[in-house]
């Protein structure tokens, strides 16, 4: 296979005492989707963050095609898209005012920028409120917003961190579409989410973490073959180990304790 | 006005560039943000939050109540016979409005959080995101300059022609840098000295503590103050007009059109001219640089965990307090959940402190107004007090310390988390309304009513426990009966701020000023009998009594 697009070495992070990664070693290929799960608090957006160039504060080497982030983080923005996981936006614009803004930072030609935008929104159903406050939108259309505005500059490498978050079932489907789409045209998609049934079918390559370091990495069904089952199977086996029907035993042993008093 | 600006600032792209700016973002990043900003609503501007749906400028209001403010400060520029005493008071006006603005509008644009998110992953560098937002604060404020001062510079251009408004002009210039100077110096500051997470909660006590300020200088000056031959005042005399920023400026104006060439102008002269330039050097220099990089620290997150455990720990000892005072004052276990969590909630809310706190400054303040109004000096007044029955100012006032705080926790900014209370297997609401007014009463009312009561005793002696009795007695029935019989109800917290201020609470709000006034006024008849005082004020206690029995049953229904 060619160079790594991706390539992180050692990665680690901390808070304070709170060591959020823990030696992180990835080679990513032009191409691939990613699909990078774990636990809550695993350090999945942290990681993202780091690769987008965001923080500056970790151990070890990441490079993205050439560029390192630590040193040289705008290359590195230049290249990317990226859908955050928290759905930040200036909501007192509108779509299209606010994909200008987003247009204009990637120095996007005018034209094309407003063309692109329109389309973009057609597709998602939101022409009509192309020139509506974002504050007046529900959470799906609030995400498809932030959808284009990490696309639609056609970066070559695409961070997705938990994209889907209140899309209704159409528009997963028409994501997912988008999705394998652009990584027929090559490029590079790091999806980020704890979906495991949406992580299986999209991505070739499920890299898991889990306290901040990889416990798994490869294809679903080498994953399969390993383990057996589904995602969701593996992704629990790996991640809590033993005793996973315990665990829910506990929780049910709570109502046991005080019983009498319930009704 | 927004484009013309903007077209100004893009006229300088030749310049930007040379610092390193790339000017198309710049572009996109001034423009987007100056929409914005005619969008939100403001200080001045609040029906902007209501109407969201309209894509409107709305920053004309802020303009106009600059201009009218700006109109009556040229008072002090026609009053003095010394122009340095007339210009120092219309520059302290000035700055000081343009400090508040500042602070208090426009923090929440000088730290966006949604920056860190939309704009941090693009490809711009460091020095574009500083001249950006520099200019953003500059585009902001020279609206409300040029409106503010537009009234003096029309009555100068008349009275002292050109030569007089240039100087005005350098005048304004240099004062807008320092003003600009000393806002990041007081973020900066407060940055150094408490970690990224507090920043905001010390800005929210600054608000206040900015409002109080402004209130009481606004009633108490005048005051204290006495004006016999003012228009002969010259602050030049004073020793400490070196250190008055306004002073500096209006010293240039004696330099260049009085022609006073004295040692004190001379030096106030070269104080207004150098400090801008030490200013906007160490700002472009030492200060925007650290600003930055702690204005991203403080939506990082993660953060030191040294500050998550004192505030566990301080919650806990809270707790513990509270807890004690629940059992106590609480009749059942809905009662006491909705104590604790009033009492909870009104602590950690930072629009509710914002609106409640300014109050228990205002108070004292007022009070002041009031019983040292009159003839005489300052110490006459004073020495007089102790003879007259001011004291029921101070128990009436206190009305006003609890209507605002039980009026604004009916509101939140998430609102939509009272659906707990529509869920849950209640069957009469009006525990959890009483459990959040005993809260209320309990952390807001109390000590202020005793440190008013000390107060009291302090300046009159033993004669107004009985007075304070019956104020207590009545405060708590006339509350009971508004709340009861004539508020809105609402479950607490379960309204959005932008639907106060309409009808119903103003008029709430105008009702018991009146009735806190008629009965002060009862209460001043029969003031000299303590035997009658203390009647009247064992039938009201029963009275509440019944009244708040029937608050606490309060239906479903019942509710607004």
């Amino acid at each position: 296979m060619n160079e790594p697009i991706i390539s992180i070495k050692g990665l680690k992070k901390s808070y304070g005492s709170n060591e959020v990664l823990r030696g992180i070693d990835l080679d990513i290929y032009p191409g691939q989707v990613i699909g990078y799960i774990g636990p809550n608090g695993a350090g999945k957006s942290t990681t993202v963050r780091i690769l987008i160039g965001l923080d500056a504060d970790f151990e070890g080497e990441v490079v993205l095609k050439g560029h390192n982030v630590k040193t040289d983080a705008l290359a590195v923005k230049k290249l990317i898209g990226y859908v955050p996981e928290q759905a930040e936006m200036y909501e007192v614009l509108s779509p299209m005012e606010f994909l200008e803004l987003v247009g204009s930072l990637h120095h996007m030609d005018k034209a094309v920028l407003e063309e692109r935008a329109l389309r973009m929104l057609r597709f998602f159903d939101l022409e009509a409120q192309k020139d509506q406050r974002i504050d007046t939108f529900s959470k799906g259309m609030r995400q498809k917003v932030l959808l284009i505005s990490g696309l639609i500059h056609n970066p070559e490498i695409i961070f997705l961190d938990e994209p889907l978050s209140g899309l209704d079932a159409n528009s997963v489907i028409m994501v997912k579409e988008i999705i394998a789409r652009l990584a027929a045209e090559g490029k590079t998609i790091f999806y980020s989410s704890h979906m495991m049934d949406i992580v299986e079918k999209v991505s070739e390559r499920i890299v898991l973490i889990n306290q901040g370091a990889i416990v798994a990495d490869g294809s679903f069904d080498s994953l399969k073959a390993q383990t057996g089952g589904s995602l969701e199977q593996i992704f629990s086996d790996l991640t809590r180990g033993e005793g996973f029907e315990n665990s829910t035993g506990d929780f049910f042993e709570a109502f046991q304790e005080n019983k009498g008093t319930d009704e | 006005m927004n484009n013309l600006l903007l077209k100004l600032v893009f006229l300088f792209n030749f310049l930007w560039e040379h610092l390193g700016v790339d000017t198309v973002q710049l572009k996109a990043i001034l423009s987007t943000k100056v929409k914005m900003d005619s969008r939100r609503a403001s200080v001045f501007n609040t029906q902007g939050r209501t109407s969201k749906k309209a894509l409107k400028n709305q920053d004309w209001v802020s303009i106009l109540v600059f201009f009218f403010i700006g109109l009556f400060f040229i008072g002090p520029l026609i009053i003095f016979q010394e122009k340095a005493t007339g210009f120092t008071l219309y520059f302290a006006g000035w700055m000081v409005m343009l400090a508040m603005t500042l602070i208090t509008d426009f923090t929440e644009v000088l730290i966006d959080v949604r920056d860190n998110f939309i704009l941090l992953p693009k490809p711009i560098n460091d020095r574009t995101l500083t001249i950006s937002r520099l200019l953003h604060i500059g585009i902001y404020l020279s609206k409300l300059v040029l409106a503010f001062i537009l009234p003096a510079l029309v009555f100068i251009g008349v009275k002292y022609g050109l030569l007089g408004m240039l100087i005005f002009g350098l005048q304004i210039l240099l004062g807008l840098v320092f003003v600009i100077f000393i806002v990041n110096l007081i973020y900066l500051l407060i940055l150094q000295i408490s970690t990224p997470q507090k920043f905001k909660e010390i800005l929210n006590y600054l608000q206040i503590g900015f409002t109080v300020t402004i209130f009481s200088a606004y009633y108490l000056l005048p005051r204290l103050v006495d004006f016999e031959d003012y228009e002969n005042a010259n602050i030049l005399l004073s020793p400490f007009v070196l250190l008055l920023p306004p002073s500096w400026l209006a010293g240039l104006w004696s330099v260049f059109i009085d022609g006073d060439h004295s040692l004190v102008v001379l030096t106030l002269s070269a104080l207004a001219i150098v400090t801008p330039f030490i200013c906007g050097w160490l700002i472009l220099t030492v200060l925007t640089q650290t600003f930055n990089q702690k204005l991203v620290a403080i939506t990082q997150g993660g953060g030191d965990t040294k500050d998550t455990k004192e505030k566990k720990a301080e919650v806990i000892k809270q707790s513990s307090r509270m807890e004690w005072l629940a059992n106590w004052v609480c009749n059942n276990e809905a009662e006491k959940a909705a104590f604790k969590w009033s009492w909870r909630l009104t602590a950690r809310n930072r629009d509710y402190k914002l609106r409640v706190y300014p109050g228990f400054g205002m108070v004292p303040a007022l009070f002041v107004y009031f019983a040292l109004n009159g003839d005489g000096s300052l110490q006459e007044r004073w020495a007089a007090l102790p003879e007259s029955n001011s004291y029921l100012l101070l128990i009436y006032f206190c009305f006003l310390l609890l209507t605002t705080p039980l009026i604004s926790s009916q509101y939140s900014n998430k609102q939509i988390a009272s659906w707990i209370f529509h869920a849950s297997p209640l069957k009469e609401p009006g525990w959890i309304l009483s459990g959040t007014a005993k809260a209320i009463v309990t952390k807001y009312f109390l000590p202020a009513y005793a440190i008013m009561f000390a107060i009291g005793l302090f300046i009159w002696g033993p004669m107004v426990i009985d007075d304070f009795m019956l104020g207590f007695a009545n405060i708590m029935l006339l509350e009971t009966i508004i709340l009861t019989f004539f508020h809105p109800k609402k479950i607490p917290f379960s309204d959005n701020w932008d639907n106060m201020n309409k009808g119903s609470n103003f008029t709430a709000g105008v009702l018991s000023l009146f009735l806190a006034g008629v009965l002060g006024g009862l209460h001043y008849l029969i003031v000299d009998q303590t035997l009658v005082v203390m009647g009247i004020a064992l039938v009201m206690i029963v009275a509440w009594y019944f009244v708040f029995r029937k608050y606490q049953l309060t239906g479903w229904r019942s509710l607004a």
